[in-house]
């Protein structure tokens, strides 16, 4: 199967709409079941009591925002080497998903940092430099629209957030290369999901809000791209029309 | 220039002389062009200076508190005086055409902007670095040799991640904010390092593993920044 001719501006506009109808219905059912069992049905923690449900809309948010960072970084890519109208708009339409992504993260971290560690908020590493992936959302955002053409601003938004992307490493391993207040994972890789470092009464609703927050992704990522999409199609006809 | 008679472009040591003449060349053009036109050589070192000045004057003299905030002061100090003048830095070669001239020429596009670069780095930046020991010695407790051999490095990492983000922004006719706001998050590492390596209070291993992380990053910095900026430009000037 060739998914690379889904990379076509006019295939992609064909399967825009399912694609946003299947995910959103997904994400609705998902978000309600996930909040359903983390906030109702799991324990609460013998430790932590019932603060721990917030590791259900923290740690998926946390995970998002890494991964729509990367997926950004490889569009660029994409988009500096090929031209690939496409990935470049993708950056333009996840950009701002990515920062709300970072910005629930940082949030709900604080309030859980606040019964848990006494404090809403220190300069460890990982915590700052979750702060400086926000820092690097909002440069990307702000550089789109700050040249005379969309490309230019395409081109300079892949630039950054290629040059962005070391930031990733130093968030995943923080926890590990420096001792902070943050916990290291709990779940260090896909092989850890069958014997996780916590019960599977946690893992269960957190694996469920997870693809509640991917779902969520998917269906206002391609809703964007198509709209993005009709935007640069109005906009090659205006300078046609000229 | 001179080609090799058959016109190709082997790197013979001819070849390889004339590249270093004209790299020579670009290099005290462009410190002659910063001397003559750009005014911040002396701006730079007096805005450097009175900023860490204000800072004492504002949280008051106790020589204690100064000694704890000091290095803080002294890197932040150094990271807007590096700041400033690097903005609209590549806007007038743009403009006039000289980046397109020097990309059909036959210097190497990423050498030219590493000698600019330098000559920037020398020129805005070198005051600075000799300035910081003896402004370190007015800030209690600081060895002003540690204080110059962090701020090497870290005054040409600001310059080199300055002009990246000056090369993200060419052609956009607003720099200032937007440059500081795309740059700022990548000068982060760089702070926090050249504080662990200029701070009097750590103990010396520490210190001098921030400071190898420092010169570290330089190593990567200085061949892999130029690079990235030139591929930056190509793209504009398509």
């Amino acid at each position: 199967m060739t998914m690379h001719k889904y990379a076509h501006p006019k295939y992609f506009g064909k399967i825009a709409r399912p694609l946003f109808w299947v995910s959103g219905y997904l994400a609705v059912i998902f978000w309600a079941v996930g909040l359903y069992l983390g906030l109702v049905e799991s324990p609460p923690d013998y430790q932590q009591k019932d603060t721990v449900r917030i590791m259900y809309i923290h740690v998926p948010a946390a995970w998002m925002s890494l991964f729509v960072y990367a997926s950004m970084a490889i569009a660029g890519l994409v988009f500096l080497i090929w031209k690939h109208v496409l990935a470049g708009l993708y950056i333009r339409s996840v950009a701002g998903l990515g920062a709300a992504f970072t910005l629930i993260c940082l949030i709900t971290g604080a309030i859980w940092g606040a019964p848990t560690w006494g404090t809403w908020w220190v300069w460890d590493a990982r915590l700052t430099s979750v702060l400086i992936l926000f820092f690097l959302y909002a440069g990307i955002i702000v550089i789109l629209d700050s040249f005379d053409t969309q490309d230019a601003g395409l081109t300079a938004a892949s630039w950054l957030a290629i040059i962005g992307s070391v930031n990733l490493p130093i968030i995943k391993f923080s926890v590990d290369w420096w001792n902070t207040l943050h916990q290291s994972a709990s779940i260090s890789s896909f092989e850890r999901l069958a014997d996780p470092a916590m019960d599977a009464a946690f893992l269960q609703p957190l694996l469920i809000m997870t693809v509640a927050y991917f779902c969520t992704y998917l269906a206002m990522a391609s809703v964007r791209l198509d709209q993005e999409l009709r935007m640069r199609k109005l906009m090659v006809a205006g300078a046609g029309m000229e | 220039m001179t080609s090799t008679p058959n016109g190709n472009r082997a790197v013979d040591n001819k070849t390889f002389r004339n590249l270093f003449g004209a790299g020579m060349s670009i290099l005290n053009f462009e410190m002659l062009q910063i001397s003559r036109q750009n005014n911040y050589i002396v701006k730079a070192p007096f805005f450097y200076v009175m900023m860490i000045t204000l800072f004492p004057l504002a949280l008051g003299p106790d020589p204690a508190l100064i000694e704890k905030i000091s290095t803080g002061v002294l890197i932040l100090s150094l990271l807007l005086a590096c700041l400033f003048p690097v903005n609209n830095f590549f806007e007038s070669d743009y403009d006039d055409k000289t980046l397109e001239q020097v990309l059909i020429s036959h210097i190497p596009f990423g050498f030219f902007i590493f000698l600019k670069m330098m000559a920037h780095w020398l020129m805005a930046a070198g005051p600075l670095v000799l300035l910081s020991p003896v402004v370190a010695v007015t800030l209690q407790g600081h060895d002003p040799w540690a204080i110059f051999f962090a701020v090497i490095p870290a005054s040409m990492l600001f310059v080199l991640l300055g002009i990246m983000g000056a090369a993200l922004t060419v052609g956009t006719k607003q720099g200032g904010i937007l440059l500081a706001l795309l740059v700022l998050p990548l000068y982060i590492p760089v702070v926090i390092f050249t504080t662990f390596a200029a701070q009097p209070t750590l103990d010396a291993g520490n210190a001098s593993a921030a400071l190898a992380f420092l010169y570290a990053g330089l190593a990567i910095s200085l061949p892999v920044i130029p690079l990235i900026c030139s591929g930056i430009l190509k793209m504009n000037m398509e």
